[in-house]
């Protein structure tokens, strides 16, 4: 395990967050003076307890909020809003009821104006892997909570976004599903060779798929450490949960958030 | 329902108020209602003739247009009032004061108007329809999930897509229910209309037939209308059973 200072060289970096902090009315500092780096194809996980602004600062990445104060840069170019280059995945997935499985996965292209065939054919390729092959004609409320979120997964990929944001996408779905899952993003992460950014609450989650795991410290939210567990990803999954290096970077993570859990 | 162990299936509490009406009509007690039986056998008569039809036709194309205008404005300018404020707050007076209005009594200002001819019933069938369909557009736009709309923000979705790819559908259990009541509503609109001008339509044959004391016509001519009220209604609820599984699924 090894912690990293908070800022890296920037050449690397794919979203680079340089002084944001966000203010809610009432006044809530959510965030305070945020620079973080994020590297470019790996998983990045935000971690902290509830009200530590984490969602807050991957909304202001994807553009779906604007900061106090501060600047996002995603491959050099300034965030003014959402883009081309990010793609979100949604805690309640935010999949059209009404739409089929592929249209809710061609729904980006749709909206970009892609002709049909094609934007069906790019879908159909992320369907397959994100392990729905068989489900294109069927309807959300058909599915399971994990295989909505699949779902919702496949869409953020079929825009060919470089950068995906992915805000607690598995906390609606079910603990054996959930592991399932994981162990298929961690798949896919190194087929993508994309960066993604990855807000969750589960302190076991971030070990398991990140590169890097940024601490973030509540009310204001601030960073507060950036781990980098030391895990062999060539383990088989169930190794990984029993590995030493797992466990530990698991403890150590729970030994400096329990201060901040009542 | 059962009775001392027997099934009784919905419709028997129509038969046994046809019966009563039967037993009231033969009985005499008042010219206003003969039996029905006579009226049925009045409707059979009057439905082939030409001026049934005549009337028939003129009724339904102004109900037709009228309904028509009242969805092809009313769901946008509802849908638009969900999801902006000023707009809202500009309409909403007035969409909530004529939707619980006595419309009859502004009848007569279109007829002095627009004069006794068709445009006065299309009108009249808007003006009792359209506030239901507007309200009730503008009650499912409101409740357009926030992650939704984050999601066709964050695909890059225009303000027109996002109207006609998202707003629409996902308001359209509400749209429904809204046309629905507007159906029953331009139902009334349209023989209100026609009776206050009753020179044209079912109003021109009502004219007739209740000048000329021809109860048995009359409610003949009722008892169509009654039915096809009702299953304009039954209709649409069916549409609406069809898209249950996704207003169940918002949210």
């Amino acid at each position: 395990m090894n912690v990293a200072n908070a800022t890296m060289e920037t050449g690397t970096a794919a979203v680079s967050v340089r002084g944001v902090s966000m203010i809610y009315p009432g006044p809530v500092h959510a965030l305070e003076n945020i620079d973080l780096d994020f590297p470019a194809g790996q998983l990045t996980s935000l971690l902290g307890p509830s009200g530590c602004g984490k969602t807050t600062l991957l909304k202001i990445i994807a553009g779906l909020l604007e900061p106090a104060s501060g600047t996002v840069m995603v491959n050099g170019k300034k965030v003014e809003g959402p883009g081309p280059e990010r793609a979100f995945v949604f805690q309640d997935f935010a999949l059209l009821p009404w739409a089929s499985v592929i249209r809710n996965v061609a729904f980006g292209l749709e909206l970009r104006g892609i002709p049909t065939s094609e934007r069906e054919a790019i879908a159909e390729k992320y369907i397959g892997e994100v392990g729905l092959r068989g489900f294109e004609q069927k309807y959300p409320h058909e599915l399971s909570g994990g295989m909505r979120q699949r779902v919702g997964l496949a869409r953020a990929l079929s825009v060919r976004a470089d950068v995906l944001l992915m805000d607690e996408p598995f906390s609606a779905v079910d603990e054996q599903t959930r592991r399932k899952f994981q162990e298929d993003l961690l798949q896919l992460i190194s087929v993508e060779k994309r960066t993604f950014l990855f807000v969750t609450h589960s302190i076991e989650e971030a070990v398991y798929l990140s590169a890097r795991i940024v601490l973030l410290s509540p009310r204001p939210g601030k960073v507060w450490k950036i781990i980098e567990p030391s895990l062999s990803r060539k383990l088989s999954p169930d190794q990984i949960r029993r590995e030493p290096g797992y466990l530990d970077t698991v403890e150590s993570i729970w030994q400096n958030l329990k201060d901040y859990v009542e | 329902m059962e009775l001392y162990g027997y099934r009784i299936p919905k419709f028997a509490s129509l038969l046994v108020w046809a019966l009563i009406w039967e037993i009231i009509g033969q009985a005499h007690v008042t010219i206003l209602l003969p039996p029905l039986s006579h009226c049925i056998m009045r409707l059979f008569e009057i439905v082939p003739t030409e001026t049934f039809w005549l009337a028939m036709g003129i009724t339904a194309q102004a109900f037709t247009l009228g309904m028509a205008i009242s969805i092809l404005v009313g769901v946008p300018v509802g849908v638009i009032m969900g999801r902006a404020p000023l707009v809202d707050r500009l309409l909403l007076p007035w969409v909530s004061l004529f939707v619980s209005a006595p419309l009859t009594a502004l009848v007569p200002v279109i007829m002095a108007l627009f004069g006794f001819g068709e445009t006065t019933i299309v009108l009249t069938v808007v003006l009792f329809a359209i506030w239901i369909i507007i309200l009730d557009a503008r009650a499912g736009s409101r409740g357009i999930s926030p992650s939704l709309m984050e999601m066709a923000k964050s695909y890059g979705a225009s303000r027109w897509q996002a109207f006609t790819k998202i707003y629409l559908w996902a308001a359209l259990p509400e749209i429904l229910a809204g046309i629905r009541l507007g159906l029953v509503r331009a139902v009334k609109g349209v023989i209100i209309g026609q009776l206050i001008v009753s020179v044209i339509g079912f109003g021109y044959l009502f004219e007739i037939y209740s000048t000329n004391f021809l109860m048995e016509h009359m409610w003949a001519l009722l008892l169509v209308l009654f039915a096809f009220a009702y299953l304009l209604d039954a209709g649409m609820g069916e549409l609406e059973r069809r898209i249950d599984y996704y207003s169940a699924a918002r949210g």
